[in-house]
């Protein structure tokens, strides 16, 4: 039992990996802060571990697909990302290939469910 | 970028209205993160943590609930570290592991004869010359104890050599390839949503290249008769080697003993007043003999190239047997002079001589000589035609 556990979950993972991507870079076209974005993530049905979201933001970075910017003006310094022209555009490019997955997942499991 | 200000010293002050003690446990927790990252990093990371947990902290109960919730610092330090985490990946799993059978198969069997034999001739040494049995117990005990304690030494140090190789070529990305087949390079387009690019967070992170496979690279299945046994690639290379560095270090092991009263008396067989020169013949035999095993090991089924090479390496070595039996003074020239001198037992010298003739037995190993490498060219020139791999490549 413990072992299909362990299976499902690691399954889980990767299934979700790809598809926090899409999330994150769907909340990102105006400036947001980390943890803002895990409540906001979080309000929408969609859970993420800090530990997670932080790495993956930095990551995206590195890739040029957001950027950031420390502001000082505030009670306490807040590192505030948002996409950049180069993330819109492959934004909406994962957004189709997302809708086009979908769309045929959908369609396999009606197949499944005939 | 982000433009990291420099403010680090004045939040720590309690900018983030924090108590004293969920300070403290903050700044434990973040330094257990910064310190396993990179030098490059840790300040930004520092500052984005103590934002995100002073985040966290407004919503939780405590900050044991927010450290708890972050979890260990070590594996979320890991998530920070964009550098691979393992030391072979999957892409180089299959010929590293290929690559340790190997060498692990061939050097430690190699050691283990050498040490064996190195063993022996000490032990036979330490025993002296008046207790026979004694000389052989010794001899046996030392050369199996120093044959397997350097084997295992041996076998230790080539698993880390060779995993050390290969973790680094598989940090620099350097592809080793077992056929050298034709490789482009081109560079990688990043999110092309036509590429598989293996792990999504990963896609397009780095050096940005990758080889592009070609379908004109694929050769066609072997016959499962032209199939050539990596094992018995690995045991001629072993076989090889193993006479390479006996001949090269212990040449005195083909010798004739004789004992004499509880004692050993040991005579040469081979020239080894010549050997300077007769090694390096036999040397060059012995590679030709190894790489043509090293060329069936890489190709794993006979073909053009490995037919060819088998007849040219065999051709040249039935070469240089005749020239090392019957041109150089290939054995020892004063062996009957020897035996006369060191054994009183004219009775035993004369049951040898009777059946030592250095004719004959050049003779005789220049026919097995013949025969074997015969044999296998004609297993070699009968297994390629019939079924080896003798078209092109490419499917028409």
């Amino acid at each position: 039992m413990g072992e299909e556990k362990d299976l499902l979950g690691s399954l889980v993972l990767e299934l979700r990996r790809g598809a926090l991507i899409l999330c994150v870079l769907s909340q990102m076209k105006e400036p947001k802060y980390g943890y803002a974005l895990v409540q906001c993530l979080e309000e929408k049905g969609v859970a993420i571990d800090p530990n997670t979201l932080y790495p993956l933001l930095r990551r995206l970075e590195k890739q040029r697909l957001l950027e950031s910017q420390w502001e000082t003006g505030g009670p306490k310094p807040r590192k505030y990302y948002r996409r950049t022209v180069y993330g819109n555009q492959i934004y909406q490019e994962l957004k189709k290939q997302w809708q086009k997955l979908s769309a045929s997942m959908e369609q396999l499991w009606e197949e499944d469910t005939v | 970028m982000a433009e990291a200000v420099g403010i680090y010293g004045t939040v720590m002050g309690g900018g983030y209205g924090l108590k004293r003690e969920e300070q403290e446990w903050m700044e434990r927790y973040i330094y257990q993160v910064v310190r396993r990252l990179p030098k490059g990093q840790r300040e930004e990371a520092r500052m984005e943590l103590q934002e995100l947990i002073s985040d966290m902290r407004e919503q939780a109960a405590s900050m044991e609930e927010v450290l708890g919730k972050l979890g260990d610092p070590a594996v979320f330090a890991g998530k920070y570290r964009d550098d691979v985490s393992w030391l072979i990946g999957p892409e180089y799993y299959d010929t590293w592991s290929w690559f340790l059978k190997v060498v692990l198969i061939s050097s430690t069997i190699l050691v283990f004869v050498v040490s064996l034999v190195q063993g022996m001739q000490e032990g036979f040494a330490r025993a002296g010359d008046d207790d026979l049995l004694e000389a052989v117990t010794m001899s046996c005990s030392m050369g199996l104890g120093n044959g397997i304690a350097e084997a295992v030494i041996t076998a230790i140090g080539c698993f880390g050599t060779v995993t050390f190789l290969f973790a680094i070529l598989e940090r620099q990305k350097i592809r080793l390839d077992r056929k050298q087949a034709k490789k482009r390079s081109k560079p990688m387009i990043p999110w092309n949503g036509q590429k598989e690019t293996g792990e999504m967070g990963r896609a397009g992170s780095g050096d940005g290249r990758a080889e592009e496979w070609m379908p004109e690279q694929l050769t066609p299945v072997p016959h499962p008769k032209a199939v050539i046994s990596k094992g018995d690639s690995i045991v001629g290379i072993v076989g090889i080697m193993v006479v390479g560095i006996l001949l090269s270090f212990a040449p005195g092991i083909f010798s004739v003993v004789f004992s004499v009263r509880d004692r050993m008396e040991v005579i040469p067989l081979l020239n080894l007043e010549q050997w300077g020169k007769i090694l390096p013949v036999m040397i060059v035999s012995l590679v030709l003999g190894l790489a043509d095993e090293i060329l069936h090991l890489v190709y794993g089924a006979y073909c053009r190239v490995v037919m060819i090479a088998n007849m040219v390496s065999n051709l040249v070595q039935i070469i240089l047997a005749v020239l090392l039996l019957k041109v150089f003074p290939f054995w020892n020239p004063n062996l009957a002079q020897e035996l006369h001198q060191r054994i009183p037992e004219q009775e035993k010298i004369a049951w040898f001589l009777r059946y030592w003739n250095e004719e004959l037995v050049s003779n005789g190993i220049l026919a097995i000589v013949v025969m074997i490498t015969v044999l296998e060219i004609g297993v070699t020139v009968y297994k390629t035609l019939r079924y080896g791999i003798i078209k092109s490549d490419v499917i028409s």
